[in-house]
């Protein structure tokens, strides 16, 4: 209940607009994706550089 | 004749043409009647039943003057998220009702018609591509043909419909988080997502540009291949298009599988999926052996942040590719969408770039992987096609969101941009097909179409026709 509740203030301070009768539903179904965000910025990532998809030519075999 | 000619593949329409069974105009009518007669599929938005034919005129010329192209007289379907010349295109939205038609084609449409192909028109998507299960309540859902009651598979719903369906050889559809290998799962044909940059995305309608792919759908593995000869190659129209040298597909996919090293990331793969698709899984990775592979087991250890990497890359890219293009278009945007739009404004600069760092290490990790193996085995999706009302999935124990479990093992490999082939590998117990995914290195989708070839010659799963 308490996670529900930080979400959508979590969503009102982006400024997410929803139809009301939305907001449960994506609270429910999307909740954990968003949630999962946030683990993301918790990884040890020192040394990595964004990815650059068009350098996997370098790579070709 | 008109029946039989409708449910050629691409190898036989080729093989029918040059030896003078039927003409290209012949084909193209026969398909034309099969989309007529069977309107009920919703696999198509818009038929182009008079280039079609003009088309097949054209390659029937051709033939005739021994000049033809390697797709000559072969019908093929495209994705409504590309520009086909002449072609009003919804991107799968009321909201691009009414849109002039396209000027010019995409390049990926463009060398289809290089090659001979008859494009007989435009095929249903999930809106704007963005969803992985082909549901669209504003212009209608493609029926799956194994499960009317399933969903076919997104966001290329209606090319994976149309082409098990029998009503065209070959489809077109693109791919930015299994929207290529999904449907083609769901509905029990072969999908491939050729390596990021090996096939144009000029005139196509982007959802997320460093994930986005263009690639075939097809009954087997040699007619993906067959298309991808055409499709494959640099265009100067596409910033993120290579320069990597074309090889021959088609004369490739004979190599043997004796010795050709396989791995399987088992912690990740089998981690949370559906029994039968777990079976069904084991008994490939057992044919795939008796063809002489090697199977072992590897680590990707990366591949537990794909859900969440994917999903910040996706809503932040497509946030700003498509809120523009649907500016002043807010009357015909479905809800999913809308929603899709608004969680986009959660994802913040540092979610964005973690996500691309995790994004390099997942690429370094496989890279490591397929230095000590040739392919990686994969169920191509962790669940077969869930019903259409479903939000959430139950698989085993756990209850989890259908986006999520439906891109789980084909999300990893638009994140690393690495080819990745789907092909059917069974059912389950009420009818529904099982795929497998094959996952190659760089550019070398001849290495994993020559592997899922020697599958199929070993298995009948991809030749078995749906009941609808």
């Amino acid at each position: 209940m308490q996670q529900t509740e930080q979400l959508r203030q979590r969503m009102a301070a982006a400024g997410v607009e929803l139809p009301p009768g939305l907001v449960e539903v994506v609270v429910l179904a999307a909740g954990p994706m968003i949630t999962s965000l946030d683990g993301l910025l918790t990884l040890e990532l020192d040394g990595l550089e964004p990815f650059v998809p068009a350098r996997l030519a370098d790579a070709a075999v | 004749m008109q029946t039989r000619l409708a449910g050629l593949s691409v190898a036989e329409v080729r093989a029918a043409l040059r030896a003078r069974e039927a003409s290209a105009v012949e084909v193209a009518e026969a398909c034309l009647e099969g989309l007529r007669t069977r309107a009920g599929m919703h696999a198509f938005v818009t038929i182009t039943a008079a280039d079609a034919l003009t088309a097949a005129r054209a390659a029937d010329a051709a033939l005739a003057r021994g000049d033809a192209g390697p797709l000559a007289g072969v019908p093929v379907a495209v994705k409504d998220l590309l520009a086909v010349r002449g072609v009003s295109r919804t991107n799968g939205s009321a909201a691009f009702a009414g849109d002039p038609p396209a000027a010019a084609d995409a390049g990926a449409v463009a060398r289809l018609r290089a090659a001979g192909a008859v494009i007989v028109g435009t095929t249903h998507l999930h809106e704007l591509a963005f969803g992985p299960t082909g549901v669209n309540p504003a212009l209608g859902t493609p029926v799956n043909p194994w499960a009317a009651d399933r969903v076919p598979g997104g966001s290329s719903s209606g090319s994976g419909a149309a082409v098990a369906a029998r009503l065209v050889p070959a489809a077109l559809g693109t791919d930015t988080g299994g929207s290529i290998r999904v449907p083609a799962s769901f509905c029990g044909v072969t999908g491939l997502k050729p390596t990021y940059g090996r096939v144009s995305r000029a005139g196509v309608t982007p959802l997320a540009w460093t994930l986005d792919h263009v690639g075939p759908l097809a009954r087997s593995v040699e007619d993906a291949a067959l298309v991808l000869g055409a499709l494959a190659g640099h265009d100067p129209d596409d910033p993120a298009s290579a320069r990597v040298p074309v090889p021959d597909y088609p004369a490739l996919l004979t190599r043997p599988l004796r010795s050709v090293r396989v791995g399987v990331p088992r912690d990740f793969a089998c981690a949370l999926i559906e029994p039968e698709v777990a079976a069904a899984f084991e008994t490939a990775l057992g044919e795939l052996r008796r063809a002489g592979a090697v199977v072992s087991e590897v680590a990707i250890p990366s591949l537990v942040h794909t859900g969440p990497t994917l999903g910040a890359i996706i809503l932040a890219e497509a946030r700003s590719a498509i809120a523009p293009l649907l500016a002043g278009r807010h009357e015909g945007v479905g809800v999913e969408l809308q929603v899709y739009m608004e969680l986009g404004k959660l994802v913040s600069a540092e979610h964005y770039l973690a996500a691309q760092r995790v994004r390099s290490r997942l690429h370094e990790e496989t890279r490591a992987v397929l230095a000590r193996v040739d392919l990686l085995a994969t169920p191509a999706t962790v669940l077969a096609a869930p019903r259409i009302d479903e939000l959430q999935v139950r698989i085993g124990d756990t209850e989890v969101g259908a986006v999520e479990a439906i891109c789980r093992l084909s999300g990893p490999f638009n994140l690393t941009g690495l080819p990745a082939l789907a092909l059917p590998c069974g059912f389950t117990s009420d009818g529904r097909p099982i795929g497998l995914q094959l996952v190659g290195r760089p550019f070398a989708e001849a290495d994993v179409l020559s592997a899922g070839h020697a599958y199929q010659l070993a298995t009948d799963w991809h030749r078995r026709p749906p009941p609808v």
